[in-house]
């Protein structure tokens, strides 16, 4: 294919108006309901994230479903992937899925390993590494 | 007249239904079961119901429309298969930890003594440690502490961790360390011992702790000690963390265990061959002592326990003693299986040369008289014990378009590769070997390591993909398949056997290639030399290359890569081979039930 001469400067200028503009960080999008008692739970769920080296944002929301909240973090994640944290559970959701069928759905009195699981789960989707199980074992 | 030729093989029973009038043989129907039992026994006639049954059902006729049933005279042989290691690692009084935790922490290299994370404040100023970290102190604590420690003036330069939290643990301290984590077994590390610890960069791999001179250089050591360390580096090799321990009167060595000799006792010669010579050592002692009349092995050794074992099973099953049993051909091959390091923490293991045997044992003679005997008396039906089996399947095979006389067939089947060859004149010859199906599922399952001999059974008989993404796989060779609904989480990421049944995930983190490439090695290590094997021995000249047509039948003749692994390696022989298409329908299914009813045509 030919190209105009101009074309490389041309491409040059959108790319660097690209970078201007306020793109999305590559992050998992964490939502959890307004309530001190969930503080807990979320900082399990990022400590697997964390432990598996992906960024991720943290937002407290209005309470709704669990599901609606985790598919609302995969909407605005850059990566597709959100976690909904509300009083009675915690789901992890993938943009390309359905909103009905998450991933992962736990309770929230689960214990640390589960929550830890869920948490480095969301993380392996972007890794495309092999789920833990969620007691946070390796599946074997 | 309505007859039934009914073939009990090692792994299935087979029927073929057919309707001979006026001098005109109509097939009707086929039937295929599992055989029950081992072949040539009184469990049998359970499989021969069900397998006639439902040739039968699929031709809507019952039992009292059939007039004759025919039998085989079933080849009396039985193959059994064996592995044995033959070298080994044991670690003794010295520890090394060099599993490959998914995340460990920091980077770099670390020595120090090993210290338990709640002592630490209690060593001297000064002094370097390597923390241990076991699962009742948590990533917060554990920091924490770590942090004091070196504020306080202790040099902390790694830790080992048991639970998965080697990087939270690296995100929260200070002065960076190296870190192992998912050390399950940790309570094994012993405490007050000079160690060092390495992690790797992403998408790197120890390089300290994998070379002896490494090791020696830590650790100070002397020439005489660095040759001690050579297994330690040696399993070390390709691991992002490792870490090695060193304990006053520490010692590995890498042993080979004496795998004692086979003797080889042929009609007119014997041979006698070392197991650790390899495979093949072990096949070129048999080819130069053919016919083989017994082999043995060295009494007291691994080879000795080895075929021991096989005579003891055909024992059994044969209701013989063991010493009247007679192995008649023998397949080695060479392998590795991994095995388990002893001394090792975290259950690492290295690989290991083995070999693995497969023996065929030619019983007295099969009870196939009594299986007739007692059909016809269930059944109410006539049943004759037909002709011999490789004559019936050579008849069978004839019936593949395209296919004519002077014909090879190669039967693969679960147990033992038989062949046969027919020439112009009908005259038929046939021998049967060693090592087919059964042996190749065991390279499979020895070789990856699993246990589970039927998910090596799975590997061998279907293809293998690697799930990408929620909805999509890749297969073996690059093809992309994407689904409409998101694939079942437990097989994200990981690769899968596309059975029938759906996808099955492989446990561990065999990479698809390399599962790939076991799996046909293993097919090319068994049917390929046993392809060539029985067609030099059944060849009129003794020559591979003056055989012209060779038709491949039996169970493993199904199979998606074995006929092409043979078609292809034949072919540099110049023979025309490829899987039998029996009675144009059947596939390499069937031949010699359809044999069995062609004979009675021809009036035998």
């Amino acid at each position: 294919m030919l190209l105009h001469p101009d074309s490389y400067w041309r491409t040059l200028k959108v790319n660097k108006m690209r970078l201007d503009y306020d793109a999305p960080k590559p992050e998992i999008k964490v939502l959890h309901g307004k309530n001190e008692t969930l503080n807990c739970v979320v900082s399990h769920v990022l400590h697997g994230i964390e432990e598996e080296g992906l960024p991720f944002s943290v937002e407290e929301n209005e309470e709704l479903d669990s599901i609606e909240l985790a598919y609302r973090g995969a909407e605005l994640s850059h990566l597709g992937v959100g976690i909904g944290i509300t009083e009675k559970e915690v789901v992890l959701h993938f943009i390309k899925l359905k909103e009905d069928q998450p991933l992962f759905r736990v309770p929230s009195y689960s214990d640390v390993e589960t929550l830890r699981a869920l948490g480095s789960n969301a993380a392996r989707i972007v890794k495309r590494m092999p789920f833990k199980n969620l007691d946070n074992t390796e599946l074997s | 007249m309505i007859l039934a030729g009914i073939d009990i093989g090692n792994a299935s029973t087979e029927t073929a239904l057919a309707r001979y009038v006026d001098g005109k043989m109509d097939f009707l129907a086929s039937g295929i079961v599992d055989t029950t039992g081992m072949k040539g026994t009184r469990q049998n006639i359970h499989g021969v119901f069900a397998s006639l049954k439902q040739a039968l059902e699929k031709a809507d006729l019952t039992v009292e429309n059939v007039d004759l049933i025919r039998i085989n005279e079933a080849a009396p042989v039985i193959g059994d298969v064996a592995m044995e290691t033959i070298t080994e690692t044991i670690i003794t009084e010295s520890t090394m930890i060099g599993h490959n935790p998914s995340t460990p922490g920091g980077l770099g290299v670390g020595v120090g003594i090993t210290v338990d994370i709640r002592d630490v404040n209690n060593c001297e100023k000064g002094s370097a440690v390597i923390v241990i970290i076991p699962r009742e102190v948590d990533f917060d604590n554990s920091s924490s502490i770590i942090n004091n420690a070196v504020k306080s003036g202790i040099y902390v330069n790694g830790a080992i961790v048991q639970r998965d939290d080697g990087v939270l643990i690296n995100n929260r301290l200070e002065k960076k360390i190296p870190i192992v984590d998912e050390v399950s077994l940790i309570e094994k590390v012993p405490l007050n011992m000079r160690a060092a610890i390495e992690v790797a960069a992403p998408g790197s791999v120890v390089e300290q702790l994998s070379n002896p001179y490494g090791i020696a250089t830590v650790f100070e050591l002397n020439s005489d000690e660095t040759k001690q360390v050579v297994p330690v580096s040696r399993a070390l090799i390709g691991n992002r963390s490792a870490v090695v321990i060193k304990t006053p009167a520490g010692d590995v060595k890498e042993r080979k265990i004496p795998a004692g000799q086979i003797i080889i006792q042929g009609e007119n010669k014997k041979a006698q061959v070392n197991v650790d010579d390899g495979a093949e050592k072990i096949m070129e002692a048999i080819r130069s002592v053919a016919p083989v009349s017994d082999i043995k092995g060295e009494a007291g050794t691994n080879a000795g326990g080895m075929l021991e074992k096989v005579r003891q099973v055909m024992s059994n099953l044969t209701d013989q003693l063991p010493s009247a049993i007679k192995i008649q051909d023998l397949l080695a091959v060479d392998t590795f299986v991994p095995q388990t390091v002893k001394g090792g923490v975290a259950e690492e293991f290295s690989m290991e040369n083995a070999v693995g045997i497969a023996a065929m044992v030619k019983a007295d003679k099969l009870q196939m008289n009594m299986i007739a005997e007692e059909l016809e008396k269930e059944l109410g039906v006539k049943v004759e014990v037909g002709g011999v089996e490789a004559d019936m399947a050579i008849r069978g095979a004839l019936t593949t378009p395209g296919s004519n006389k002077p014909m090879a067939i190669i039967d693969m089947g679960a147990g033992s590769t038989d062949a046969a060859i027919i020439n112009r004149s009908d005259e038929i010859k046939s021998i049967h070997l060693a090592g087919a199906g059964n042996m190749v599922t065991l390279l499979i399952g020895s070789e990856l390591g699993f246990e589970d001999l039927a998910l090596a059974e799975d590997i061998k008989k279907y293809p293998l993909a690697k799930v990408e993404s929620l909805f999509h796989i890749r297969h073996e060779d690059g093809t992309v398949q994407f689904y409409d609904k998101p694939l079942d989480p437990r097989t994200f990421a990981r690769v899968v056997i596309l059975t029938p049944l759906g996808m099955v995930p492989i446990p561990g983190n065999h990479s698809m290639e390399r599962i790939r490439q076991v799996r046909r090695d293993a097919k090319t290590k068994v049917f390929v030399v046993n392809a060539i094997r029985s067609l030099e021995r059944v060849s009129p000249t003794g020559n591979v290359r003056d055989m012209e047509f060779v038709t491949l039948v039996g169970g493993s003749a199904l199979d998606f890569e074995i006929p092409q692994l043979v078609t292809d390696a034949l072919s540099k022989y110049s023979i025309v081979a490829g899987r039998a298409n029996i009675r144009g329908v059947e596939g390499p299914r069937n031949a010699v039930a359809s044999g069995l009813v062609l004979a009675y045509a021809e009036g035998e």
